[in-house]
């Protein structure tokens, strides 16, 4: 088991590498320079003194080289584009407001799309399956950011019940939240009823019955634990992917978010905001599958960690 | 011989299912019982209604599954759905005597045990069911001693282990000390040994027979394989088409079958003292249960059949006090005896 984590921790570390280094290459190989836009119309002397003074006039493996000695060290330089900001300071200032819209959605995927799941897995009435089915296609099909508007001019604008800006009170995570967990939740319902369908087919719920287990435990005690196994290997990357945000609903809801300040980094070819965020998002996806590989395991004992 | 209690008594017992091609008269009007410390065996094909009548007697019928009609009467206490208030309480009075007075020996040792759970918890669980109030540590200790009963080796280490570290035969003495932990008075065991090894399956059936005889429990075999029953059986149950054809002690089935389908089953078995001899298939397959015939099931795959099979279902005619069949040809040999003797 440690030994398994302490593999599982270096190929993260790797990978990594591999990451921050193909990130970096790439991004010098797309044309365009962070003192393209507005810093544009500054005198040429003054650009190319910014440019010396990033280093950026370098050969680019020297700044490669450069780039990983002070990242390793945990200096990830400052923004390009504003100018004297650490870049760490502006993912940790961004990413609670991220974190917390995330954590948000995520539950609320989880806990809906689980509760549906179960009702259509159980539900002998073909109508319930079909409304069950008909969210889990909407939810796929309906791009969120279209939910999200509707949502703001219903409950927004039209009926007032909700705030449409901003992060400051418990109601304005209401719609971020759901329009971020629509796509989720239909997937976990879909996982979540053919599981349980299957899982209750089974030779061993017979047995478990024959036993004169009570319905409600056979469920509980022997097809909850094999059913969610689908569900848990689907919700590991689904809470890497939330909780570092999305650039559609966190602009549209004007959260200050990471998630917005990714996209727009590499609009303006902020190099070192690039690299800081490619690097934390990295990590944490790589630290989801390792938990959610460990947390699989323990549900279900046929699964070695090797 | 001393009078023995009768455990289970089945009396015309019909089993339906709703399929959407329509619905299939598995079980068609059955009737048998069984004795403490008897072993009966219930032989018939595939699709024959032989383990759907006996999952009817556990209660354990798919959801799209009902006992159309007939009585269970178990220890004296009918337990047909008919005999309840609702469905809520049979199944709560059914959920008492499983694993408890009556229990279920499954087929596939490899896909009836939980995959998550260990041997410890799915044997606990049939022990802590009935007897809520042991405590953990006593219930642990049975568990152990109903491994050790089995003849799993070393049940003090492999109660925490999981099934899938068990080989097929261990699954199985697993499977059936689930259903022996609670000194079941009716045994049903589905084609136990189907799924194992030729070299486990004797073991596993001696094992069957020691438990019957240690506990004087009831015992039904359910079997495709006549080989199987052989040696084990005190009486047998021929099905065929959701139907009894032919009932008698073991010695009558095999050494005076009365029922062309037995007699034509008997010819499919090896048989080692009769060496050099042909086995002969039955030919055709068996009848669709969505429109079970209206006169012998096996009429279209007999080579004796007569206009009468096809139109009208043989009553059982008595060759012995234990020996029945269900057969047109028996009729016919009585009329030709009766004109023999004036």
């Amino acid at each position: 088991m440690g030994k398994y984590l302490v593999k599982r921790l270096l190929i993260g570390a790797v990978t990594l590498l591999a990451l921050a280094t193909i990130t970096f290459f790439l991004m010098h190989a797309i044309p365009g320079s962070p003192f393209a836009g507005e810093t544009n119309k500054l005198p040429g002397v003054v650009k190319e003194r910014l440019i010396e003074q990033y280093g950026l006039n370098e050969p680019i493996h020297i700044q490669y080289i450069k780039y990983l000695g002070n990242a390793l060290r945990g200096d990830f330089g400052t923004s390009l584009n504003r100018r004297g900001r650490q870049v760490v300071d502006i993912i940790k200032s961004g990413l609670p407001n991220t974190a917390r819209l995330g954590a948000v959605a995520f539950c609320i995927a989880i806990g809906v799309g689980i509760l549906l799941g179960t009702v259509a897995a159980f539900s002998k009435h073909r109508w319930v399956n079909s409304a069950v089915a008909f969210v889990a296609t909407i939810g796929v099909s309906i791009p969120s950011f279209l939910l999200a508007l509707l949502m703001m001019l219903l409950f927004g604008v039209v009926l007032r019940w909700l705030p449409i800006v901003g992060l400051s009170s418990w109601r304005h995570y209401i719609m971020p939240g759901i329009a971020l967990a629509l796509a989720p939740i239909a997937m976990i319902s879909r996982l979540t009823k053919t599981s349980l369908t299957e899982v209750m087919k089974q030779d061993y719920m017979v047995l478990a019955r024959s036993k004169g287990t009570s319905e409600l435990m056979v469920i509980i005690r022997h097809a909850l634990k094999n059913a969610l196994i689908p569900v848990v290997t689907y919700a590991g990357p689904l809470l890497a992917t939330l909780l570092t945000g999305s650039f559609v609903i966190e602009t549209l809801f004007s959260v200050p978010g990471i998630g917005a300040e990714f996209v727009m980094s590499v609009s303006n070819r902020d190099y070192t905001m690039i690299m800081a965020l490619t690097i934390f998002y990295g990590t944490f996806i790589i630290v989801c599958n390792i938990v959610t590989d460990l947390i699989t395991a323990v549900l279900d004992p046929r699964i070695r960690l090797r | 011989m001393e009078q023995r209690k009768t455990v289970l008594e089945v009396k015309n017992l019909k089993v339906e299912f709703k399929t959407d091609q329509g619905t299939v008269y598995a079980v068609r009007d059955v009737s048998f019982d069984v004795k403490e410390g008897e072993i009966l065996g219930i032989v018939g094909e595939s699709g024959s209604g032989k383990s759907v009548s006996m999952l009817a007697v556990m209660g354990l019928l798919a959801d799209n599954g009902r006992i159309a009609d007939g009585d269970i009467i178990f220890n004296g206490e009918n337990i047909a759905l008919k005999g309840f208030a609702d469905g809520k309480a049979y199944e709560k009075r059914m959920r008492e005597i499983r694993g408890n007075t009556m229990a279920m020996i499954f087929q596939d040792p490899m896909t009836f045990l939980n995959p998550v759970l260990t041997v410890g918890q799915q044997l606990r669980e049939v022990i802590l069911n009935h007897n809520p109030d042991i405590g953990k540590a006593e219930a642990n200790r049975r568990t152990v001693e109903l491994m050790h009963r089995v003849g799993i080796p070393a049940p003090e280490t492999r109660i925490h282990q999981y099934p899938f570290e068990f080989s097929g035969g261990m699954r199985q003495r697993v499977v059936i000390a689930i259903a022996l932990a609670n000194r079941p008075k009716l045994i049903i065991a589905d084609e136990p040994t189907t799924a194992l090894d030729v070299t486990i399956q004797a073991q596993v059936l001696d094992l069957i027979r020691e438990m019957s005889v240690q506990t004087n429990a009831a015992v039904i075999m359910i079997s495709h394989d006549l080989g199987v029953v052989a040696n084990l059986c005190d009486r047998i149950n021929m099905m065929y088409g959701g139907k009894i054809v032919e009932t008698g002690c073991a010695h009558e089935i095999f050494h005076e079958p009365n029922h062309p389908y037995t007699e034509g089953l008997l010819k499919c078995v090896n048989n080692p003292e009769d060496d050099g001899r042909e086995l002969t298939p039955i030919p055709g397959s068996p009848p669709d249960m969505l429109k079970p015939p209206a006169g012998c099931p096996f009429v279209d795959r007999c080579d004796r059949a007569m206009r009468i099979c096809k139109a009208q279902m043989p009553l059982a005619t008595e060759c012995s006090d234990t020996h029945s069949s269900a057969c047109w040809l028996n009729e016919k040999k009585r009329r030709e005896e009766a004109e023999l003797h004036g």
